[in-house]
């Protein structure tokens, strides 16, 4: 049965209630699900950068802290749990070894699956399933309906998470 | 700076990769464009056939007066067909791999090389590397090095013409300083 996804882009957060959601092409970024089984709703942050967003960025979404935030609170708005949530990170792949994409040695894509990590922590969630690092391209898709979460890697069949 | 001296900067660059070529594959080879555009980084996987579309990339990081990032993109299908015309269809896969790898260097330190001296600047590029990878995920990974979302890139579409087979490829330079391309005329 084809379906149809909506695209999470670099630094975009997506709630979606009624679209199944996908993150296409996942190189050094993560992407972080969060899925409310009951309520059939699910959420996606597509977090490019480590750490909390500078005051005056206009996308604070890009970064892991603004988006673990972001996620735990949409979910409080929308009179669900977080804790409930069933949680998956995807990405943070070391897709080209640049000199700029390394931060005290670490590739930008480690940084971030622990950035995440560490702010999923600080809100008491600590059970996630994760298909992260390595040194291929991936594409993460939600589809609300069952909560079935799949990744592709690239040139490889798609396995469920 | 003069748009016609980038274009005769870019035309000599083609013409010494063809030289190049030529020796490397042991035939008649060319390396043409029928000029360059300007594309955003986000737009470019659309000319690969999609974010997701698998492509062969021989990526160098250029340093000096006007740093940047040059890839040449191919389809794998194309990646193939060169490697065996360079190699015959022999050859392990990391062999088969650094030919390839050589074959992209020679056309960017080409087409850089003569960018450089015609303009005056210092451009030093570092060595290729070569990957295999989702066209969105590599484009990312330029992105986020140069900490940003999208970038305007200058492409050239090129055929490289092997005993009159053509194989089409992206040629892709991104400038680190939007300014810098405005300044070579390339971008706008």
């Amino acid at each position: 049965m084809m379906s149809s996804f909506t695209a999470v882009g670099m630094g975009e957060l997506h709630f979606s209630a009624r679209k199944n959601l996908a993150c296409y092409a996942l190189g050094s970024c993560v992407a972080c699900a969060f899925y409310a089984r009951h309520q059939k709703l699910g959420a996606i942050a597509h977090v490019v950068l480590p750490g909390p967003s500078p005051a005056t960025n206009a996308q604070p979404h890009r970064y892991a802290t603004n988006a673990v935030d972001a996620l735990v609170e949409g979910m409080q708005e929308r009179e669900i749990d977080p804790r409930e949530c069933e949680i998956f990170l995807v990405g943070g792949a070391q897709v080209l070894h640049l000199a700029p994409l390394l931060i005290n040695g670490q590739h930008i894509g480690q940084r971030n699956v622990q950035a995440v990590k560490e702010q999923l922590h600080k809100h008491g969630m600590s059970h996630y399933r994760e298909d992260v690092g390595g040194s291929e391209g991936r594409t993460m898709r939600l589809d609300l309906h069952c909560g079935r979460v799949s990744v592709c890697r690239a040139g490889k069949e798609e396995v469920v998470l | 700076m003069n748009e016609f001296i980038m274009q005769s900067a870019v035309d000599q660059g083609l013409r010494k990769a063809s030289g190049a070529f030529s020796t490397m594959i042991g035939m008649e080879t060319k390396l043409s464009s029928q000029g360059w555009r300007q594309v955003g980084l986000n737009d470019m996987a659309t000319l690969t056939g999609g974010i997701e579309s698998m492509v062969v990339a021989v990526y160098v990081r250029f340093r000096g007066d006007i740093p940047g990032h040059a890839i040449f993109i191919f389809e794998p299908a194309v990646a193939e067909f060169l490697a065996d015309a360079i190699l015959g269809e022999v050859g392990e896969e990391h062999i088969r791999s650094s030919a390839l790898c050589e074959l992209g260097n020679v056309a960017s330190s080409s087409i850089l090389n003569e960018v450089a001296d015609s303009t005056e600047l210092a451009v030093y590029p570092s060595p290729p590397m070569i990957v295999t990878d989702m066209a969105g995920a590599i484009l990312q990974a330029i992105a986020v090095s140069m900490a940003a979302s999208d970038r305007q890139a200058v492409v050239l579409e090129t055929t490289i013409s092997i005993d009159d087979h053509p194989y089409s490829g992206h040629f892709l330079i991104v400038p680190d300083r939007e300014d810098d391309g405005i300044r070579l005329g390339v971008l706008a």
